[in-house]
C-alpha cells in the first residue's frame, strides 16, 4: 500500500438531520434575511466526493456539522475537516475542494478559514498556512489538472 | 486610542472584467496609475480635462495567466508586469498603446512581484519557485544578474531602496532579507525575523533608514538600518567573517492593525510620510510612524491615525500612496471586488 493513502476507511452513516418546518419557512421567505448557519454550509459540502474512495467526505467523517462554526453577523465561516489518517497524502486537495465549493455558493460578504480538525494530521500546520494563503490557492485553481481534479470531487456535490 | 483622521473616498475606478484587482502602481509623476487583475490584464487611468478618472489604455492579451503585479520604471515611459504564467514583461506605454519590449523568463512558476530599480538599472522578481532573480537593464536588453535562493519558501514581495542598488524581499517562510549588490555579484546580507506568519508586503521609508512590513499574522513591523560601519569591526577582530554591510532590526509594532491578514502596505515618500495598509478585513488604515531624531533616546513608534472599514466589498490586495511629484497623498486601493478607489485625506 502506498503511504499516505487509507485503503480501508471506516464508513459512517449519513446525517438526517433537517430543518423544522418554521425554518424552512424562513428559508423560503423571499424578503427574511437568510442567514448563513452550519448546516447550510454542511449541506454544501457534505457530498463533495473523497479524491481516492468512491465515498463523500460526509460518508468519511472527513466533514462534520459539528466542525462547522458560523458568525453570520460577523461575516466569518470556520470549517474544519479531519482527514480519515494522520498521514493523508490527499489532505490538502481535500481541503482545496472544500474551499472552491464554498468560494462558489458562499456571498464575497463571507470570510471562509479552511482548517485541519486539531492534531488530525501530522503537517497540519503546513496544511492550515497552505490552504488559507490566497495567493497560493488562485495560483492552484489556475492550474486545469488540478482544477479538473477538483471539479470531479466535487461533481454531483 | 481612536484613529484621529479621516480617509475621504474620490473616486471608484471600474473595468477589469473578473472579480479580483491584484495591484495598483503610479506612475513616477502621479499623472497614471496602472492596474493589474486575476483577469490578465493591465489598465492605465488618468484624469481626462474634466478632472474625472478614466481607463486611458488596456492589454489584454500580454500574460496567459493573472497578473499578479506592475512596476514603473523611473522614466515614467516603461512598465513591467509579472505573471502567475512564470513570465515578467517589460512594456513601452505611449500613447494608450503597449509595446513589449521584452520578456523575462527563467522563473519555474508564478512570478508574485517585479520592482524597478530607482536608477533604472535593474528590474528585480519574485516568485514561487522561492528565488529572487535581478535583472541588468541596458539598451533595452534585459541580461540576468544574479538569481538568490534565500528564502525557504514563495517569494511574495520584494522593494527596492529609494537610493541604493538594495533589495528587500518578504516571504512566506515569515523572514525579510536584504539583499545587496557584492561586486558582480548579489547576495542576501540579512534576514529578519520578527513575523509569526507569512510577510505579505514592505515597503522602504523615504530615506531608506526604515522598513515597514505587514503580515498573514495581522501586524505591522517597523525595521530601522542601512549600512554597516565595517571598518572598526574588523580592525577588532580581523578573523571574524566581514560583518553585513546592510542590516535591519526591529524598533517597534503595531499588532492587530487588521482583523484578517494584511496584504498590502506603502510608505509615503513626500509629504505627511504617511503609511498605508489594505487586509482582508476589506479595510484600508492609515498609520504614522514617529522616528527618533540621530541620537536621541526616545523610542520609535507605529500609530494608527485612520480605519476605513468596508472599503472594499472584499479583501483589499493592494494600496499605493501618490509619489511626491503629484503633491496631493492621493491613496489608490484595489481589491477583490473588482474595482480600484482613490482616497484623500480629511
Amino acid at each position: 500500500m502506498q503511504e499516505g493513502l487509507n485503503a480501508s476507511p471506516e464508513l459512517h452513516a449519513e446525517s438526517d438531520e433537517q430543518r423544522s418546518a418554521n425554518e424552512c419557512a424562513t428559508e423560503a421567505d423571499p424578503n427574511a434575511r437568510d442567514r448563513i448557519d452550519s448546516l447550510e454550509i454542511f449541506e454544501l459540502i457534505r457530498g463533495i466526493k473523497d479524491p481516492e474512495h468512491p465515498h463523500t467526505l460526509e460518508q468519511l467523517n472527513v466533514a462534520q456539522r459539528r466542525l462547522i462554526d458560523v458568525d453570520d453577523e460577523g461575516g466569518r465561516v470556520v470549517v474544519r475537516f479531519t482527514p480519515t489518517i494522520p498521514h493523508c497524502s490527499m489532505a490538502t486537495l481535500i481541503g482545496l475542494c472544500l474551499r472552491v465549493k464554498l468560494l462558489r455558493s458562499l456571498p464575497p460578504r463571507l470570510k471562509v478559514d479552511i482548517l485541519i480538525s486539531p492534531g488530525a494530521h501530522a503537517s497540519e500546520e503546513a496544511i492550515n498556512k497552505q490552504l488559507n494563503d490566497k495567493e497560493r490557492v488562485a495560483a492552484a485553481l489556475e492550474n486545469d489538472n488540478l482544477l479538473g481534479v477538483v471539479n470531479q470531487c466535487l461533481l454531483n456535490a | 486610542m481612536e484613529p484621529s483622521q479621516q480617509l475621504v473616498q474620490v473616486a471608484t475606478l471600474q473595468g477589469h472584467d473578473e472579480p479580483r484587482v491584484w495591484h495598483v502602481a503610479w506612475s513616477p509623476s502621479g499623472h497614471t496609475l496602472a492596474s493589474c487583475a486575476a483577469d490578465r490584464a493591465i489598465r492605465l487611468w488618468a484624469e481626462d480635462g474634466d478632472r474625472a478618472w478614466a481607463c486611458v489604455a488596456i492589454l489584454t492579451d500580454g500574460h496567459q495567466r493573472t497578473v499578479r503585479r506592475v512596476s514603473w520604471a523611473p522614466c515614467g515611459s516603461l512598465l513591467a508586469s509579472c505573471s502567475f504564467d512564470g513570465t515578467a514583461m517589460i512594456w513601452r506605454c505611449e500613447d494608450g498603446v503597449f509595446d513589449c519590449l521584452a520578456s523575462l523568463e527563467g522563473h519555474d512558476n508564478e512570478v508574485k512581484a517585479v520592482a524597478w530599480s530607482p536608477s533604472g538599472s535593474f528590474v528585480a522578481t519574485c516568485g514561487r519557485d522561492k528565488s529572487v532573480w535581478v535583472w541588468e537593464a541596458e539598451d533595452e536588453a534585459y541580461e540576468v544578474a544574479a538569481v538568490l535562493h534565500s528564502h525557504g519558501a514563495d517569494v511574495k514581495d520584494i522593494v527596492w531602496h529609494p537610493t541604493d542598488d538594495v533589495l528587500a524581499s518578504a516571504s512566506y517562510d515569515d523572514s525579510l532579507k536584504i539583499i545587496t549588490q557584492d561586486g558582480d555579484d548579489w547576495r542576501c546580507a540579512a534576514t529578519l525575523l520578527g513575523h509569526a506568519s507569512t510577510v505579505w508586503g514592505l515597503a522602504f521609508s523615504a530615506d531608506g533608514a526604515h522598513i515597514v512590513s505587514c503580515s498573514d499574522d495581522r501586524s505591522v513591523v517597523l525595521w530601522a538600518g542601512g549600512p554597516a560601519d565595517a571598518a572598526p569591526a574588523a580592525a577588532a577582530a580581523p578573523a571574524a567573517p566581514a560583518p553585513a554591510p546592510y542590516s535591519y532590526a526591529q524598533v517597534a509594532s503595531l499588532p492587530e492593525v487588521h482583523s484578517r491578514p494584511i496584504y498590502a502596505i506603502d510608505w509615503e515618500k513626500g509629504g505627511a510620510r504617511m503609511i498605508a495598509t489594505g487586509g482582508g478585513d476589506d479595510a484600508v488604515c492609515a498609520i504614522e510612524a514617529t522616528l527618533p531624531e540621530p541620537g536621541s533616546a526616545k523610542p520609535a513608534s507605529l500609530r494608527l491615525v485612520a480605519r476605513v472599514a468596508g472599503a472594499h466589498r472584499g479583501d483589499v490586495n493592494s494600496v499605493a500612496v501618490a509619489p511626491a511629484e503629484r503633491g496631493d497623498g492621493l491613496l489608490a486601493s484595489a481589491g477583490d471586488d473588482g474595482v480600484i478607489r482613490l482616497w484623500r485625506r480629511a
